[in-house]
């Protein structure tokens, strides 16, 4: 069984082809990051027209990496959501009307779904149940998976996610986009004791939830004040980033090893862009009470992959989406369904 | 037989070059039916996908979303059945519907861009077809006027900037005449497919016209 995997939420085409028996066949992403770059941001308009340039040409070169033509697929899983819609809109209704065309089963996937079963994808992989910190510039998440399909949000950011306070406090210090994993090496050339950041939400609140918009309004204020006294320079830049990366990821470390305690999970699986953080893999790697694990880079940001692999699971399960093809910009994964089938 | 889809407007409509056609409402301009409308066409008229000799589209101007829904079905569809696709002007379209509904044989066309701006074009009946008169463009509204002398205007840009319709006599501005519909592109897509314009499913893009999207 041989499904395509087609994700286009936001900012980076990804395609790739799952088999049953020898996992990812073929797997190929287009980022967009040059297109987004002088604005600062992504622009949806400007990532549905590079999606809508890009998926076709793509899938034919994920075919013939796997060396295999369309009508040797048995099923296509595109991402329904959450994302950008008009982004959203490309991939489903083209992986849609594909297998349409094929005459083969389709099937909407959720994106976090994705990220969350990536690990599987492993051969060193954990066993479920885990408990899943998932950290983008889009998401920041605490999921208890108890099963597969059956995922309840423990904690989650009660504002920026944190990859987005990554990348605007990289941007304050005058970081190119996207200003995340800049910021991240500048921290490690800096002194993270000269200057102590408050770990938000950690001390003062029992509960999960983060909040990482404070911390960013700190940097700025801390940076700021060095400008006034003229001491912008290229190692107070990289000092602030090192305070503020202690203090981000810190906060990430800390409300996991809570959320372990709380729920008795001893595997912790981390996904999503900011789990590239080498800091955050550092600390993580210390802690002897749980098993972490990473999925590779490649299928730790967005990636046809894990879309293929959860729409795999779901195509499996006896789902699939009819004709009436719908894109759902918010999509809680509370409304997922379980999934009954073993692992593959 | 050529698939026709269009869904640069409010409805998403489909034909068979048969005479066939059916359309639906959008809701959100997001086309969800198309796919539905295509099932119900083919298998109406009794014919398989692969059977197909070409399908088109229409590649715009039009909403930017709804260029590429039609799009990305074109280029799922084409790919799965090994077909190449025809890129049809959604303004031609537009007035191939006012030659058949009203006989008129010189049409301006202009569709709301919105910011005050219209996508224009010409077309001319040549006893077939609509043909442009290879003058489409984004045009201000503050620019000048469209030229009236003998044409009748048609399309939302009359409706909503009526200081365009000016000097003509005649302006067709109600739904059908402010929506292109796939009927009115089969003769389109029959001349294109005989003056071997069909290209492959991937080379198939929008026609914004506006590049300039961030403000």
């Amino acid at each position: 069984m041989r499904i395509l995997g087609i994700e286009t939420s936001c900012d980076e085409t990804g395609i790739a082809i799952y088999d049953r028996e020898r996992g990812i066949v073929a797997d190929t992403l287009y980022s967009q990051v040059s297109v987004h770059e002088r604005y600062g941001g992504v622009v949806p308009e400007l990532a549905s027209r590079d999606h809508i340039r890009k998926t076709l040409p793509l899938i034919e070169t994920t075919l013939n990496q796997a060396g295999l033509k369309a009508r040797d697929l048995d099923g296509i899983a595109y991402t329904a959501g959450p994302g950008l819609v008009g982004a959203l809109l490309v991939g489903a209704l083209l992986g849609r009307s594909l297998a349409y065309g094929l005459d083969i089963p389709a099937i909407g996937v959720h994106h976090m779904e994705g990220h969350l079963l990536a690990a599987l994808l492993e051969p060193l992989k954990p066993t479920l149940p885990f408990l899943a910190l998932l950290v983008s510039g889009g998401h920041t998440l605490l999921v208890e998976v108890a099963a597969l399909g059956v995922y309840r949000i423990i904690g989650q950011s009660i504002d920026d996610a944190v990859g987005e306070a990554f990348d605007k406090t990289a941007k304050l210090l005058g970081l190119p986009y996207p200003g995340g994993p800049a910021l991240a090496q500048l921290a490690e050339r800096g002194n993270p004791t000269r200057f102590h950041f408050p770990r938000p939400m950690l001390l003062d609140r029992a509960d999960l939830d983060f909040s990482f918009s404070g911390l960013k309004t700190h940097a700025m204020v801390t940076y700021k004040g060095l400008v006034a006294k003229g001491e912008d320079t290229e190692s107070t830049r990289a000092d602030i980033a090192a305070a503020f990366q202690a203090a981000a990821i810190d906060t990430l470390v800390a409300k996991s090893k809570r959320a372990l305690a709380q729920t008795g999970l001893k595997q912790l699986v981390v996904a999503g862009g900011v789990s590239a953080n080498q800091y955050l893999r550092r600390t993580l790697e210390k802690e002897t009470e749980f098993e972490t694990f990473f999925p590779r880079l490649k299928y730790c940001t967005d990636n046809g992959a894990m879309i293929a692999y959860a729409g795999y699971l779901r195509l499996q399960n006896g789902e699939h989406s009819e004709l009436t093809v719908g894109v759902k910009p918010r999509w809680p994964l509370s409304e997922l369904k379980s999934i009954q089938s073993n692992l593959g | 037989m050529i698939l026709c889809l269009e869904t640069s407007g409010r409805f998403s409509s489909v034909a068979l070059s048969n005479g066939s056609h059916y359309s639906a409402e959008t809701e959100n301009f997001q086309a969800e039916h198309i796919l539905s409308l295509i099932d119900t066409l083919l298998k109406e008229a009794g014919i398989t996908g692969e059977a197909l000799d070409a399908l088109a589209v229409s590649v715009g101007p039009g909403r930017f979303t709804g260029l590429r829904v039609g799009i990305a079905v074109a280029q799922g569809l084409a790919f799965a059945w090994h077909k190449k696709v025809l890129a049809i002007d959604s303004l031609a379209i537009l007035a191939q519907g006012v030659y058949r509904r009203y006989g008129a044989e010189k049409v301006r066309v202009a569709m709301d861009a919105r910011r005050e701006e219209v996508y224009r074009e010409s077309f001319l009946w040549d006893g077939k077809i609509m043909v442009s008169q290879q003058d489409l463009s984004i045009m201000s509204i503050k620019e000048r006027e469209i030229d009236s002398e003998e044409w009748v205007g048609a399309g939302s840009g009359f409706l909503e900037y009526p200081g365009l319709a000016k000097g003509f006599k005649t302006c067709y501005i109600s739904a059908p005449d402010r929506t292109p519909y796939a009927e009115d592109m089969i003769s389109l897509a029959i001349k294109a497919y005989q003056d071997r314009k069909a290209i492959e499913p991937a080379r198939i893009l929008p026609n914004y016209l506006r590049e300039e999207v961030v403000s």
